[in-house]
């Protein structure tokens, strides 16, 4: 039941209905219920391991809050270890196997350990961090344990963000799933909610899935694909990823809304950043402040005169692991360990770069300055993301080396091949081109206005241009959508 | 009550202008063929403007669709027919029409010249496509009676997949005639004449309503298929199609096939009925298409093709899939393997095109 669906919008109408209508106290059973049937919906034997997860850490943090001295400790590794090694066995087992393998070959050690032929459970690395990050704050003492397992179970069950996060904080959550009782029917809020998920649904359907069409043909076709074609994949996919897992994020803050409940923003206009750093703490945000809190900080600590290399080291690490939170696969790992050496090298030329900026008059023109740094950001983030969406390392390379060579093309095939007739270079028509780059235009004039007016910015027009807005983004949707059965990018992870 | 009044004016203000700014992003990004569809003034049949040129397109392909001066996607016709010419006048819906393949890679252009390469020919063929998207069998038939019989054809082939004979049933605007004694008749119903007619007269001119209504058409068919799936498991259900199936849609198709064979029989043509299943049809879509049109066969004496076999063949062999991935028509290799198919049976059968 992917939030594109018919039947997710059934099942959501019902829910909200049922929480307000339904005596107070049955909420929690209610959305315990619906998130496990919304969960079932996709392969119902998986919520056995969702199960387990729970009761482990359940009952660790009971016990952790419970005990004292190196007993808590004890109790900590058995919950960290429980879930990491489920994490471990469905989604990573298999490929350090196979490396493992592959190293035993060259080195002709003895080594034979047969893969596991294991599904992936969908969402697992999000309810594994977030169950995860309650056990660590009940072990810090940040967070009293939950004495009820059902609002527990809520906790990491909770449908809107059960599948691609946001990975929440129980201080956060779970405080809010406690008092479900006192929550009320605020019509402001649930509008505000259904304006939060229209424009998820606007960025998932109008543009992620529509220039998805495009990626996937020139990814398909990368062995005759020109350096301007593989430009346009790249660009185009940094615009679908983004549109793609914000927009799942957006239904599913706009959802929890409804419900009275605020998940947390887990991107902030990305593509404006200036830098690789800011744009880790703009996009996927859940993500690195969990990676921040709990791995960096903690590593970071573990030397009590920090170094700067030292702290390079520390992020380049975070960033590995981070992209292996991703997938295993090195292409991923390549990605995060791009994205570290990035953020090591930005903070040890800082000084080197300011010093050429004024050399080139740059600080007289903030302005200038600002968009040429946005422009080297979003270029850099844009060819990292090959990595991404690249099925393997070599043709990841193949890419970059093809995007460098092949631009033997002259100015009048560019405008019949790109721009009029562009379905053997773009993998799609004209009218789909310009969709894609309406949508990708609506998308950053809306950023770009909402950094300038705050994020309310709707509220203050006047009723007739609030009302062509909203029916203008209700009808983009019902028109211009890609209705098809297209997943949701990071529900494979 | 004026404060409230005001806001209503300007909220139907903001829905009116976002209206007029679908359209007008839809006229400049959309490719689709509707707004080049014309009524035929003798007998309210839609055509396409002769002679025009338009993009079709999906996320998988991209065509450039030359509209013959009949208005119908095909070669150019010259209605008075040649001496040494045997003209073979193929019927059907989208898969006739195929909108998504140039005209050269048509089968009826590749069986045109499929069969003027055999050696021992007589005549200089001539394959004449009359296809329109959505037409049932009963509309294939009045577009022979209007445009195919005038052309004085020798053969005749009306191509069916099992939505033709769904939209004999579901056609409102071109309900089924009958005579006194309970035949089926030809009677041209004017589209515009009814209030559905009137609407889809409309609906040409406007992209918006076009669109709407293709979401509609969806909309019914995710609504179908959530009521009738598993609520666990997240398989994709397909609309269930059971068309093919169904006993009126058959009781219905044995009353038109008269009709069809009494209209053929007056230009002294044979008539050939050739089906195929599209790939949103099951086994047994297939199974009861080839089944039932044997048995009207042999009851009414018609030639019968099934296409299915000899296509799943040809696809096995080349590896090839016979529709696009992203549109459930025929691509190039598709109506290569119609051509093929219906080559084989005619070169088999060499009575059926003059041969014997």
């Amino acid at each position: 039941m992917t939030f594109t669906s018919l039947a997710f919008v059934a099942f959501f109408i019902l829910v909200s209905a049922a929480f307000y209508v339904l005596p107070r106290k049955a909420r929690w059973p209610l959305l315990l219920i619906s998130s496990s049937y919304f969960y079932m919906a996709f392969v119902p034997k998986y919520i056995l391991i969702l199960f387990a997860l729970i009761a482990i850490d359940y009952c660790m943090a009971r016990m952790i809050e419970n005990s004292e001295g190196h007993l808590r400790r004890v109790y900590l590794a058995v919950s960290i270890c429980a879930t990491v090694g489920i994490l471990f066995v469905f989604k990573y087992f298999n490929f350090f196997n196979a490396n493992f393998t592959l190293l035993a070959h060259v080195l002709h050690w003895n080594y034979s350990i047969s893969s596991l032929r294991l599904i992936l459970p969908l969402g697992l690395s999000f309810h594994t961090f977030q169950s995860l990050s309650y056990v660590i704050e009940v072990f810090r003492g940040a967070y009293p344990s939950e004495r009820n397992l059902g609002v527990y179970a809520l906790y990491v069950l909770f449908f809107p963000q059960l599948i691609a996060g946001p990975i929440e904080r129980p201080q956060h959550l779970l405080s809010q799933l406690q008092r479900l009782e006192e929550v009320v029917f605020d019509m402001s809020a649930i509008w505000s909610g259904l304006r939060i998920m229209a424009w998820g649904f606007f960025k998932k359907l109008v543009i992620a899935d529509r220039l998805a069409a495009s990626v996937d043909y020139i990814y398909a076709h990368s062995e005759t694909a020109t350096g301007l074609s593989i430009l346009a994949a790249i660009v185009f996919f940094a615009f679908q990823l983004y549109a793609d897992f914000s927009g799942y994020s957006d239904i599913a803050r706009g959802a929890a809304k409804v419900l009275g409940i605020d998940l947390v923003r887990n991107f902030d206009r990305p593509y404006f950043s200036t830098s690789i750093a800011e744009f880790w703490r703009r996009w996927h945000m859940s993500l690195s402040n969990w990676f921040r809190d709990y791995f960096y900080y903690p590593l970071a600590r573990t030397r009590a005169h920090a170094t700067r290399l030292w702290l390079s080291i520390c992020i380049i690490t975070t960033f590995a692991v981070t992209g292996l939170w991703h997938g295993a696969g090195w292409t991923y790992i390549s990605m995060g360990l791009l994205f570290g050496i990035y953020i090591a090298l930005g903070a040890a030329t800082k000084s080197w770069r300011e010093r050429y900026t004024k050399m080139a008059g740059l600080t007289a023109r903030p302005g200038i300055h600002r968009t040429l740094q946005q422009m080297q950001t979003f270029a850099l983030v844009s060819c990292t993301w090959v990595f991404f969406r690249s099925p393997d390392m070599h043709t990841a390379f193949m890419l970059f080396r093809d995007l460098l060579t092949r631009w033997n093309i002259s100015p009048v095939t560019v405008v019949h091949d790109y721009f009029l007739a562009p379905y053997s270079t773009l993998g799609f028509g004209r009218s789909e081109l310009l969709l894609s780059g309406l949508g990708i235009f609506t998308l950053l004039l809306y950023e770009y206005w909402k950094g300038k007016a705050g994020h309310e910015i709707f509220i203050r027009l006047p009723l007739a241009v609030r009302s062509f807005t909203y029916s203008a983004l209700i009808f983009s949707i019902v028109i211009l959508g890609v209705f098809t059965t297209k997943q949701f990018i990071y529900f494979q992870f | 009550m004026r404060r409230r009044l005001t806001a209503f004016g300007a909220i139907l203000l903001g829905i009116i202008a976002a209206l007029v700014l679908m359209e007008g992003v839809l006229r400049l990004t959309d490719s689709q063929s509707n707004s080049n569809i014309v009524e035929d003034q003798e007998s309210g049949l839609l055509t396409y403007s002769p002679n025009k040129i338009f993009t079709s397109g999906g996320t998988c392909f991209e065509n450039s669709v030359s509209i013959n001066n009949m208005g119908f996607h095909g070669p150019p016709v010259m209605h008075a027919k040649k001496k040494g010419v045997f003209r073979i006048v193929v019927v059907g819906s989208s898969f006739v029409e195929g909108l998504q393949v140039p005209v050269e890679d048509m089968f009826t252009t590749r069986l045109q010249d499929e069969l003027n390469s055999l050696p021992n020919r007589r005549f200089e063929y001539e394959v004449v496509p009359i296809g329109f998207s959505g037409n049932g069998t009963y509309l294939d038939l009045l577009y022979f009676a209007r445009f195919g019989l005038p052309l004085k054809p020798d053969l005749v082939l009306d191509l069916a997949t099992e939505y033709d004979l769904a939209r004999n049933v579901s056609d409102t605007a071109h309900p089924l005639r009958y005579d006194i004694s309970g035949n089926v008749t030809i009677a041209y119903s004017r589209p515009s004449e009814s209030m559905f007619g009137r609407i889809k007269n409309i609906a040409r001119y406007s992209h918006l309503i076009v669109n709407l209504y293709g979401k509609y058409q969806m909309f019914r068919q995710s609504l179908s298929a959530l009521l009738h799936g598993s609520p666990f498991g997240s398989q994709i259900v397909q609309a269930p199609n059971e068309a093919a199936d169904n006993g009126l849609l058959w009781t219905t198709e044995a009353k038109i096939i008269p009709a069809f064979i009494n209209e053929v029989k007056d230009s002294h043509a044979n008539l050939i009925f050739a089906s195929w299943s599209t790939s949103h049809g099951t086994e047994a879509t297939k199974d009861s298409l080839h089944s039932h049109f044997s048995d009207l066969a042999q009851a009414d004496g018609f030639t019968y093709i099934d296409l299915a076999p000899s296509i799943a063949t040809q696809e096995q062999n080349s590896g090839l899939s016979a529709v696009w991935t992203c549109d459930a028509h025929w691509s190039v290799a598709g109506h290569r393997y119609a051509a093929a198919a219906l080559f084989e049976y005619l070169s088999t059968h060499p009575v059926l095109i003059g041969l014997r």
